[in-house]
């Protein structure tokens, strides 16, 4: 029997909660605003990659008829700001780092006119010598693009857990090589946007699409200068985030500082080019040397990796997913000794930044390949290498990381029966192959100071409708939907009579947003607690009225009645009334909070990051075109591990679109970029897969159930991002005997390696 | 975008007259999916945009067994791909707007709209070239007719002088029954070609009578690889005729190096390409 | 020079002035108020904004609003009769064919074209005639789920 049988709701197949909104198109995305004399803005953005600005006159701009204010940075403090490490600016001082970087800003009554008048705007420019590569920007020599910075050299990292030299020594394989992934753009098809108000006290608002409110006021509150509670984020409607838009840069900062000026609301969405150039952080990308040692019988023995990560100008979130690169996979498999070294390094180019899989996906191109090269080099069926070295419960990796619930064996179990790998291992055909991979994710991590929890308020109506006050907010997961089924399965009411509200800073309780797969996991127990004690006060008031005590109360269906005796039965709407309307009455409402039982990592990064971890396993059957170089994928398996599956629409539309943002990393998008500047930022060139680019796909979802999850569940957002380009790697390899070790592969890459091969 | 006026003549001579009047400053608009494009991105800045939208019977498609296909320059690319006649007389013309019927134009582009705008990427171009197709040109001076093949200048480039509309295409009764389409889209089934091939060929008793072979994506217009036609015209169709035909072809283009591959790829490609394309075509029948 | 442009949106009459260099997608939101069709590229890409002009499916951002004098718009908005969902908007609820509902309006339009004239497509049909509808979210299985279910009749035939 499936563990989630015993449950009403979790578990269930619920109708989205916001669905009806989406799907007549009432839903209100940032754009679809119109407040009473608000105005436009445009952004006037850098042309250079490194450059000093001698001179900025905005004069001819602010004559323009229709203009209400133009600002620089002389608008604002001047306070640098970031998530790790405050090295940005709102609009640039003194000089620019890449090009689109914000330098100066209009708003006016239409977009025509703001265009107009950034054109207006005169900007004397001193061009500097800019770099584009990180290894080249670690040298000596190099040009310098933060002054406090040597080398460019944001941050580095150096840990060793054992001893890497000894396991190597006695290693009876080792497999050494080097890998290098791409930027990726989340092209979310609604790009990042704001309408910020200021108020005469001082106050500002700002509806933004972001996937974090708390971190985007606390990050915007700091840049301006003000109190966190001057500023006042409401969430609108997401158009998918994905790790884009939680507030790395500067739209809903500019918006304020227009907003400010002008006296008036302040529209700024981005346009799809703007998205390309200064937009979204694209993923870190990184080149990493892996040297992997083996025991002839197939034990990991060793493990070293050297990272050096593209920070891109600003470093936004690249310090953590630095780090997560650095170390995260070695949750995966059982490692005694492991030792990496990391180097986050600036370029004259956009800033890189928290893209799904956060570092994870960089790490397993590189590692899972390399694993890979080791099941060739043992001779040894890459599906029995992972589970000769698979994490199992309990395991506690080199870093520290606390594995509780663990299902990869049984992910390999299900990915070898979905995509037959045996038979099709057995009866090779020509230019066809199977590829494999394994990965690991968090549940939430301890990344913001010594917090990794979240809170709601549940308050329950007279009507006997529950509405959940939470700042989590949605970006089209679906966890509104799950918080209801939480709530709803806790409480023993329809879960369509449980809502969640919008997320509004001044209105629900601190909480981290969307990041790190953790909403089911950490919001989900922090709504499950709050419910709890909802249903305390609940019990307590009808075992009053039912004359019994609240222990032996049960609520179902939204009816609540002694246990054995349900015939006698109260709606929760009774009880709700009654607690209210009567001598001493009072609402039923109640907050409840969560902090996941993780530890902020010491100083040299050991700790357990996260609360709970989710696994998986993909693989691919592909033909490859030896003249062409074209790849097609017959089919692809994918078996996720995320605990209990509370929303199963939901986490197959997780499955089944990480699938999709995978497969576009690896095999269709791609950017170029010259000199600084992307190449043909735009979706005719940029391009993600379409539904005729899908292939074939099975999944499913391990029996599983992760003891400090809500109802047993952990997270699932990321997981299937993070394996894929290796799976398709690994895939090619089988296929034709060429590994393609840059991303992203393309059929000309392929073509030159089986020409390179044929030759030697 | 930029601020522009906006005319809408009801007959053909009134758009001519409007073209001639505006001179460069002007643009005609048919669909107008190329031409916003291009406007939205500065590359274009009329000052007057003259719609074809009112011109009557503009998108006329008419055949004669004879004198064959004539299709008005205002017919949209649905219109092509659903027109039976020309499923049925011209099915490399039906495969290529099949194809590129693309959800992004779909019901709004006009075939004189995409021939105009001399865009290399496009695929309608390869495939009327392969048919010898001939467009014609209408000004207030009078009208001229050029070989579709000669129709090309440039990157963006087009014979059409200013004042000039194309308002119609001709395409001769098809002579050559053998024929193949290849749009070689590696990363996304929906992406411009990296590669575009279309190719009409006749063949008797094992040799090839005549062949048009014109391919896209592949050099700064689209182009009609005549060398390579040389090596297989009167030729016998074998392994090598077909692998040189290929070799000519590669040398005769001039790709770019670009985001789909670099142009040493891309002549790659055409070598596998073109012989791929005569192999498609002799398996069929016509 | 602004155009006084008449334009039917979802059975009702407007009449409005534009400037020439108005899109099509920005008159409907704008001028109109009718916020569901989306803006997502610009360059007719990504198919977030499209809608139904004289009943073909078209992307309003590759349009100029005068080029809509005189015919008749479907948006998004014009689905639903009286509060209850047309066929396909039913079935996107029932088979979870959204996640952030951005890419929704222009995915349920286009498909609502498709039906009209091919009310029982085969599934290369289905993808073929959404392939220029971008979604990022759900790796669209879900959605051709929904078309299909719309094909067979999901409400009333």
């Amino acid at each position: 029997m499936s563990k989630t049988e015993k449950y009403s709701v979790v578990g269930r197949r619920v109708h989205r909660v916001e669905g009806y909104d989406k799907v007549t198109g009432e839903s209100q995305y940032v754009a679809d605003i119109a407040l009473p004399g608000m105005l436009i803005g445009k952004i006037l953005r850098s042309p250079y990659p490194h450059a000093k600005i001698l001179r900025i006159d905005t004069s001819r701009a602010e004559k323009l008829r229709g203009v209400r204010a133009v600002v620089t940075a002389e608008d604002t403090i001047k306070r640098p700001w970031g998530a790790f490490f405050a090295d940005q600016f709102i609009l640039s001082v003194g000089k620019a780092r890449y090009v689109g970087e914000e330098v100066a800003a209009v708003a006016a009554i239409d977009l025509d006119t703001a265009e107009e008048a950034v054109d207006l705007i005169d900007v004397e420019w001193d061009p500097l010598p800019a770099v584009f590569d990180a290894e080249e920007a670690m040298r000596e020599g190099a040009p310098l693009i933060h002054d406090d910075k040597e080398r460019n050299i944001a941050m580095t990292i150096d840990v060793e857990r054992g001893d890497v030299a000894r396991g190597f020594a006695e290693s009876d394989v080792i497999i050494e090589d080097t890998f290098q992934s791409a930027p990726q753009w989340h092209c979310a098809i609604e790009t990042i946007g704001s309408v910020a108000e200021y108020a005469p006290n001082g106050k500002y608002t700002i509806y933004m699409n972001t996937q974090t409110l708390f971190n985007a006021r606390y990050r915007i509150a700091t840049a301006l200068g003000v109190r966190e509670t001057d500023v006042r984020i409401i969430q609108t409607a997401v158009g998918g985030g994905f790790g884009g838009k939680s507030c790395d840069d500067n739209n809903a900062l500019v918006a304020a500082v227009l907003a400010r000026k002008a006296r008036k609301p302040v529209k700024l969405i981005n346009t799809r080019e703007e998205e390309f150039l200064a937009g979204c952080r694209p993923r870190v990308f990184m080149k990493i040397d892996v040297k992997l040692g083996f025991k002839k019988d197939g034990r990991m023995r060793a493990k070293q990796i050297r990272v050096v990560a593209d920070n891109g100008a600003y470093s936004a979130k690249a310090p953590a997913i630095t780090g997560v690169a650095a170390m995260r996979h070695d949750t995966c498999y059982k490692y005694t000794d492991v030792k990496t070294q990391a180097f986050l390094v600036y370029t004259n180019k956009i800033p890189t930044g928290a893209f799904r899989g956060f570092g994870n996906p960089s790490a397993e191109w590189a590692v899972e390949q390399a694993v890979d090269k080791g099941a060739h080099a043992l001779g040894i069926d890459p599906l029995e290498l992972a589970r000769i070295n698979a994490a199992e419960p309990g395991y506690v990796s080199p870093h520290g990381n606390r594995v509780n619930s663990c299902e990869l064996k049984q992910c390999l179990d299900l990915v070898e029966n979905m995509i037959e790998w045996k038979q099709k291992r057995a009866d090779k055909k020509p230019d066809t192959g199977l590829g494999l991979a394994c990965t690991v994710h968090v549940s939430g991590k301890r990344h913001f100071g010594d917090y990794d929890g979240s809170s709601a308020t549940i308050k329950l109506n007279e009507d006997g409708k529950a509405l959940i006050l939470s700042g989590e907010g949605e970006c089209g997961q679906g966890v509104f939907t799950v918080m209801c089924q939480i709530a709803a399965e806790e409480l023993g009411i329809p879960v369509e009579d449980v809502e969640v509200s919008r997320a509004d800073t001044d209105l629900t309780t601190f909480c981290l947003g969307a990041f790190a797969s953790r909403l089911t996991y950490i919001s989900g127990n922090a709504v499950k607690n709050a419910a709890g004690k909802v249903k305390e006060q609940l019990f307590e008031q009808a075992a009053e009225m039912l004359e019994a005590n609240a222990a032996d109360l049960v609520c179902h269906d939204g009816r609540i009645s002694v246990k054995g005796a349900e015939s006698k039965s109260l709606t929760v709407s009774d009880v709700a009334r009654a607690r209210l309307f009567r001598h001493n009455g009072a609402p039923i409402v109640a907050s409840g909070s969560f902090d996941a039982d993780s530890v902020l990592p010491d100083k040299t990064r050991f700790g357990n990051e996260s609360g709970a971890y989710n696994y998986g396993v993909q693989a691919a059957y592909v033909h490859v075109d030896r003249e062409t170089g074209q790849v097609k994928i017959l089919q692809y398996a994918i078996a996720s591990d995320c605990g209990t599956v509370i929303y199963p629409a939901g986490a197959e539309g997780q499955v089944e679109g990480g699938l999709a943002q995978g497969l576009g990393y690896v095999l269709t998008e791609g950017l170029q970029f010259d000199e600084g500047r992307p190449v043909n930022p735009n979706f005719s060139d940029y391009r993600i897969p379409s539904m005729r680019d899908m292939p074939p796909l099975k999944y499913a979802f391990a029996e599983s159930y992760e003891p400090t999850g809500p109802f047993g569940a952990k997270g699932l957002g990321e997981l299937n991002m993070d394996p894929t380009a290796a799976v398709i790697s690994n895939a090619i390899f089988d296929a034709v005997g060429v590994r393609i070790k840059t991303l992203p592969i393309t059929p000309e890459k392929i073509l030159r390696a089986l020409r390179d091969k044929a030759k030697s | 975008m930029i601020k522009f006026d906006y005319q809408e003549p009801t007959t053909l001579k009134k758009a001519l007259a409007l073209l001639d009047k505006h001179g460069d400053h002007a643009r005609a608009i048919a669909g107008g999916t190329s031409l916003l494009i291009m406007m939205r991105q500065r590359l274009l800045l009329p000052k007057v945009v003259v719609s074809l939208a009112r011109i009557p019977k503009f998108d006329r498609i008419t055949f004669d067994a004879k004198k064959g296909l004539r299709i008005g320059a205002g017919a949209r690319h649905r219109g092509v791909e659903l027109s039976p006649v020309i499923k049925q007389y011209y099915p490399l013309l039906h495969e290529t707007f099949h194809k590129v019927a693309q959800p992004r134009i779909r019901n709004m582009g006009t075939i004189g709209g995409n021939l105009a705008c001399g865009d290399p990427l496009t695929d309608p171009g390869a495939s009327l070239i392969a048919l010898d197709a001939e467009v014609v040109l209408t000004s207030s001076r009078g009208q001229r007719t050029l070989r579709l093949d000669e129709f090309f200048i440039d990157y963006y480039q087009t014979a059409l002088e200013t004042g000039e509309l194309i308002t119609e295409i001709h395409v001769p009764p098809a002579t050559r029954p053998r024929w193949a389409h290849i749009k070689f889209t590696p990363r996304s089934v929906e992406d411009f070609a990296t590669v575009g091939i279309a190719l009409t060929l006749e063949a008797k008793d094992g040799s090839c009578e005549d062949v048009r072979l014109a391919l896209n994506s592949v050099a700064s217009t689209i182009v009609r690889a005549k060398q390579a036609e040389e090596v297989l015209r009167g030729k016998p169709i074998t392994d090598a005729t077909i692998r040189e035909m290929g070799e000519i072809a590669a040398a005769e283009v001039d790709p770019m190096d670009d985001n789909r591959g670099s142009a040493d790829y891309k002549r790659d490609l055409v070598k596998v390409l073109v012989r791929r394309a005569v192999q498609e075509a002799m398996q069929r029948t016509g | 020079m602004k155009h006084t442009i008449r334009v039917t949106i979802n059975g009702r009459l407007y009449e409005e002035d534009v400037e020439p260099r108005q899109l099509l997608a920005h008159f409907i939101r704008e001028n109109i108020g009718l916020t569901g069709t989306h803006v997502g590229c610009v360059v007719g890409e990504c198919g977030a904004c499209s809608i139904l002009l004289d009943g073909q499916v078209v992307k309003s951002c590759l349009h100029l609003a005068v080029q809509a004098d005189g015919r008749e718009v479907t948006t998004i908005e014009g689905l639903a009769k009286d509060g209850e969902l047309a066929p396909i908007q039913d079935a996107f609820v029932k088979n979870y064919a959204l996640q952030c509902g951005y890419c929704t309006p222009g995915m349920v339009m286009t498909s609502y074209a498709l039906l009209k004239t091919n009310p029982n497509p085969s599934e290369e049909q289905i993808r073929k005639a959404l392939a220029g509808n971008l979604c990022m979210c759900t790796g669209y299985v879900q959605i051709v789920d929904a078309v299909k279910e719309a094909a067979r009749g999901s409400k009333n035939g």
